[in-house]
């Protein structure tokens, strides 16, 4: 019922425009940023440390470790690739990873559309659409 | 055998022995006075309280992570790291429980159920307490310079490898207390802990090693 609700709101989303600088608006400048990080998974918590590093070569690295310096995973981004270097085994399970990589991904537009941007108005509030790549 | 194969081999024994033995330091064959050494500072060692920084070394990523905290050990197995650099971060070890309480929430648990979480802290309190040399966990070897010992102990069981390719303690060789921890793990990352400012046989209340 409650999701039902929260669905026919953004049904009535209306599309409008907006500068065509806003696609850029969202997507993260960064040479490197550390971020205090829960992930709840499997049933564990788990925290601690997760840094996102922009690399020369255009892709980034996401690396999670906890406050002692025990290292959870290390993620590669590329532009249309993704790449485990290091996941403990605990966690190294197929559909774990996949979500890790999509919400991770998420933060940095990663396979994300970023020239096709639908932007809708709902009151007063503007809500930006953004294509999935593949 | 040829001869020139021999000595290829000779020197590649001898290049390997050279890596295995650290920078400044030399091997001390007969480890026993190290060891009574330890024995000693453990037996008159009641509490340690220090500051600590940790460094972090993400060295392909060519960055580092730096935090700050204040370290508690209580005879006979009591642990408090207390991070307040980036973020907050509290871990209290007593007995065979272990707390954690970050920003969000406090979890506790038995040590015996996350080896992973304790392996570090345990580590410590087997060296303060003159232990570490004989944890069956990890092979040692002890080293020496003018002021240091330097204990490396390196995983035995495969699961522990994973995590770990050495881990080197550094003692001095006055007070033999640890001042310097440094993990390396099988990717080349380093995690760094220095000790500063320790006061030994400071009063620190059992309160501060409560569980909830």
């Amino acid at each position: 019922m409650a999701s039902g609700c929260r669905q026919s709101q953004y049904l009535e989303l209306q599309n409008t425009t907006a500068p065509s600088s806003c696609n850029k608006l969202f997507i993260p400048e960064f040479e490197s940023v550390l971020y205090n990080s829960h992930i709840n998974v499997i049933g564990k918590h788990l925290s601690g440390l997760l840094l996102f590093k922009a690399m020369p070569d255009s892709s980034t690295r996401v690396v999670f470790s906890n406050e002692m310096g025990v290292k959870f995973f290390d993620f590669e981004f590329k532009a249309n690739d993704f790449h485990v270097i290091y996941c403990i085994k605990q966690l190294n399970k197929k559909s774990v990873i996949n979500q890790l990589e999509k919400d991770i991904g998420l933060l940095i537009f990663h396979r994300t559309d970023t020239s096709q941007l639908q932007i809708s108005r709902l009151n007063e509030e503007l809500y930006f659409g953004f294509k999935s790549g593949k | 055998m040829h001869k020139r194969w021999k000595l290829v081999l000779f020197f590649m024994a001898f290049t390997c022995l050279a890596f295995a033995q650290p920078k400044g330091f030399t091997i001390l064959q007969n480890d026993s006075s190290f060891r009574n050494k330890l024995a000693q500072t453990a037996k008159k060692t009641q509490t340690i309280k220090s500051e600590f920084t940790q460094e972090k070394n993400l060295n392909v990523l060519s960055e580092k992570i730096t935090s700050k905290g204040l370290f508690k050990f209580k005879k006979n197995n009591k642990v408090r790291m207390e991070y307040t650099q980036p973020f907050k971060y509290l871990l209290v070890i007593n007995g065979d429980k272990v707390m954690i309480k970050d920003a969000q929430k406090t979890n506790s648990f038995s040590s015996r159920s996350n080896k992973l979480f304790t392996v570090v802290n345990n580590i410590i309190i087997d060296c303060v307490q003159g232990t570490a040399p004989e944890n069956k966990e990890f092979k040692s070897v002890v080293f020496k310079n003018d002021k240091s010992y330097l204990l490396q102990l390196t995983p035995v069981k495969k699961e522990m490898k994973e995590y770990f390719a050495t881990i080197s303690l550094y003692l001095d060789t006055k007070e033999c207390s640890v001042v310097r921890i440094e993990m390396l793990e099988p990717s080349g990352y380093t995690t760094i802990i220095n000790f500063i400012n320790k006061e030994i046989n400071a009063i620190i209340p059992d309160t501060d090693f409560t569980i909830y």
